[in-house]
């Protein structure tokens, strides 16, 4: 089946091509619509978009492998970025971490049985004033901060989350 | 002009010239890797920093402009000492397996290595593994621990055949050249990334393993391939070719070849025709040529020169198809003239060209045009009418792909009254089995001809004589003697030297020198082809290439 952007996606796709000199500048956040709107980067993704943005494929291809945020794979619907970068680290990132662990029963870099949650480890994500922290992206296409974290936190987000997880897609079923 | 002082020599070069090329002009051959004369400058392997005064930083001199005054150190203590750490970096995760890697001999990275750094690693922690035996195509294997990202390869393709096939994939020290997912490598000069990768990373199918770089000869010569006339290195290793190189020309050919010229070594090797025969009898050369006398002698008293006839070829010397001429002309006195050689075939826009032959324009050089020579489809016409009787047929290639008319001319040739056949193979050449197929169209492995003969001459390949072939665009190209005849052969203007002599016409030449002076030497000036004159620097890099650094091989 061919891929073809949604009404919306493809009104993204027209602006975000248009604020730049050329595709190929427009490249990576097309792929991040691309992404929101597809649920991961697959290889037809990618075909997509290079004939779409008229770039090669490989150029596609090199840059989609070159971002870790590009999800080559599909995640959970709720995929948990969790940085343990140094500020983070002295403030308790690694025990978060092992907290969410235990929590959701997976470690870091897996995916739960159901695609319900990820979690990755990752490098800085400029938020070390309010460390330990975390990213949430989930398959709806929002992207949220959770900021000086301990474990009350923790659960409560996650209590939330699991209340929301029925109206959330799952990624694998997104293209 | 700017001036620039380089190593405390003064130089004055054109605006834009780079520093290594400028320091290349001066004979100094600047360290570098990612830097390829005939590609963009991505300037990120940095090798090739040199020390520009006033400039607190070392700059990278293949992308650095020269501007007026500026001085420059190539061989200073901070330059050696950058280029030391630069290898020890690119060596990080280099599994350094030269011992078992093709490249070894010819590899940049062993030679700056042995120039610049020269010691153990000083790494204590486990290197990274990247992929060992990755085919990106048919014809090109990758070696990811070998690789040192210097993208070569991904420019050929986005720059030269503009086919786009390879790229970096994910990052760091994880980074690999890959194709896109399901895409191969698959381009019709895909080797040449093979030539241009400085290091061991991409093996070509056909030469991994197969010999040590240091063992072999190279001999220069020129593709056979088709008329273009790629000059190419043609490395042999025993009186064996075992591959070939494309050697630079800007006129001709720049720094490239094509993948099925390169696999037409193979025909120097397979399926000779070994012997002189005459009949079904293997013979020697005395005896094959008594038989072509008495013959011949016979024919030439029963049938009118108009029943004589020769085909040429196009895959033959100058220096052969001189000799042709005139025992056209003296020994057989007919002007009964066709053309041979192997049926068109594919092309690009790139090199590639449709005619097969190497030197139909040496034909056309050496009998004063092609009005003299008729087409292929007039000799079976001719034949099947009756009108000639006497054939005398250089190579065994038919130039046509249509069936029937192969089929007419086989038919025709059991006919004659007499066949004689001067050919290098036994079957119709017969390009490599295992390569793509459609190169040349029609490769019937078919040794009828050599059956039909009534006498079979063996004769040599370009890479057993010295010669001349003229391209598609008439330049005279000169190509050496890499060894001996194999077999029994000998080239062709060597036999027909034999057989004009034994015929009682002096037609031989002691030395090849007296035959070139006579072919060259006294033509009209205008009717020559337009660079015979200085033929002998066309077949190496032209002068101006010492301005330009030597790509790394
Ligand atoms: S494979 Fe060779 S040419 Fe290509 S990037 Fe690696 S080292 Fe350079
Ligand atoms: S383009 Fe022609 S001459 Fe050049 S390498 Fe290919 S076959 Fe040989
Ligand atoms: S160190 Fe975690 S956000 Fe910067
Ligand atoms: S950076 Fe100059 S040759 Fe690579």
């Amino acid at each position: 089946m061919a891929l073809q952007f949604s009404t919306e996606a493809e009104d993204q796709f027209q602006t975000i091509v248009s604020r730049y000199p050329n595709n190929l500048a427009a490249l990576l956040p097309v792929l991040m619509l691309a992404q929101e709107e597809f649920g991961w980067i697959s290889v037809e993704v990618m075909d997509y978009i290079a004939e779409r943005l008229d770039v090669s494929k490989s150029q596609v291809f090199s840059t989609a492998t070159f971002y870790t945020m590009l999800n080559k794979q599909p995640v959970g619907k709720c995929h948990i970025q969790v940085c343990t970068t140094f500020s983070c680290a002295l403030a308790g990132g690694y025990e978060m971490l092992e907290y969410l662990e235990e929590a959701l029963g997976i470690q870091a870099g897996e995916t739960d049985p159901e695609h319900n949650f990820t979690i990755s480890e990752v490098e800085c994500l400029a938020s070390c004033g309010t460390a330990p922290m975390f990213q949430l992206t989930t398959s709806d296409g929002e992207i949220e901060y959770f900021e000086d974290l301990d474990p009350d936190r923790v659960d409560e987000i996650l209590e939330d989350l699991n209340d929301r997880l029925d109206e959330l897609p799952d990624p694998r079923d997104m293209h | 002009m700017p001036k620039v002082t380089i190593n405390n020599e003064e130089i004055e070069v054109d605006d834009g010239t780079t520093v290594m090329e400028a320091a290349a002009q001066l004979g100094y051959d600047i360290p570098h890797f990612c830097y390829h004369p005939a590609l963009s400058i991505p300037a990120n392997c940095r090798m090739c920093l040199v020390e520009v005064e006033d400039n607190p930083d070392l700059q990278p001199s293949c992308h650095m402009p020269v501007n007026d005054g500026m001085e420059v150190h190539t061989e200073s203590e901070r330059v050696v000492k950058a280029r030391k750490s630069v290898l020890e970096f690119i060596l990080v995760n280099h599994p350094v397996d030269c011992p078992i890697c093709d490249q070894a001999g010819e590899c940049k990275l062993q030679d700056y290595y042995m120039a610049y750094d020269a010691q153990e690693s000083r790494l204590r922690t486990e290197k990274v593994d990247g992929v060992k035996v990755y085919p990106l195509g048919p014809e090109v294997v990758y070696d990811g621990e070998r690789c040192i990202l210097c993208t070569r390869c991904v420019r050929f393709c986005e720059e030269i055949t503009e086919t786009d096939e390879l790229t970096t994939a994910q990052r760091g020290d994880h980074t690999e050249i890959r194709t896109f997912p399901g895409q191969e490598l698959d381009n019709n000069y895909s080797m040449c990334t093979v030539d241009i990768c400085p290091v061991g990373a991409l093996t070509a199918r056909d030469f991994r393993f197969k010999c040590r770089v240091w063992l072999m000869n190279t001999t220069d010569s020129v593709c056979t391939g088709c008329s273009q006339g790629c000059n190419i290195h043609l490395d042999h290793f025993r009186n064996e070719v075992q591959r070939y190189r494309p050697r630079y020309n800007p006129d001709v050919n720049d720094y490239w070849m094509c993948d099925p010229g390169r696999y037409t070594y193979k025909e120097v090797h397979q399926d000779r025709l070994e012997d002189p025969m005459v009949g079904d009898n293997v013979v020697n050369w005395h005896a094959a040529t008594q038989a072509y006398v008495s013959t011949m002698d016979e024919a030439l008293d029963t049938f009118e020169p108009s029943e004589r006839a020769m085909v040429l070829s196009p895959q033959v010397s100058c220096e052969g198809l001189h000799q042709a001429r005139r025992f056209a002309d003296e020994v057989l006195e007919t002007d009964r003239l066709y053309m041979g050689g192997k049926p068109g075939g594919e092309s690009d826009d790139l090199l590639m060209n449709a005619d097969k032959n190497p030197n139909r324009r040496g034909i056309e050089y050496v009998f004063g045009g092609l009005e003299a020579v008729d087409s292929f489809e007039s000799l079976v016409d001719a034949m099947e009418a009756g009108e000639i009787r006497v054939l005398h047929m250089m190579n065994k290639h038919i130039p046509t792909t249509d069936d029937a008319l192969r089929a007419r001319f086989v038919d025709a040739v059991a006919d004659l009254d007499l066949f004689v056949l001067q050919a290098m193979h036994r079957g119709e050449m017969v390009f490599p089995p295992d390569h793509r197929g459609d190169f040349p169209a029609a490769d019937l492995d078919d040794p009828t001809l050599v059956e039909l003969a009534d006498i079979a001459l063996p004769s040599s390949s370009h890479a057993e004589q010295d010669g001349t072939f003229v391209n598609e665009d008439g330049i005279a190209q000169p190509f050496s003697q890499s060894f001996k005849p194999l077999y029994n052969s000998q080239p062709d203007w060597q036999i027909f030297g034999r057989l004009g002599d034994e015929m009682g016409h002096s037609l031989s030449y002691r030395r090849l020198a007296d035959l070139r002076e006579e072919m060259f030497g006294d033509a009209e000036d205008d009717a020559k082809p337009k660079t015979l004159d200085d033929k002998q620097s066309k077949s190496r890099a032209p002068a101006d290439a010492a301005t330009q650094p030597t790509p790394a091989e």
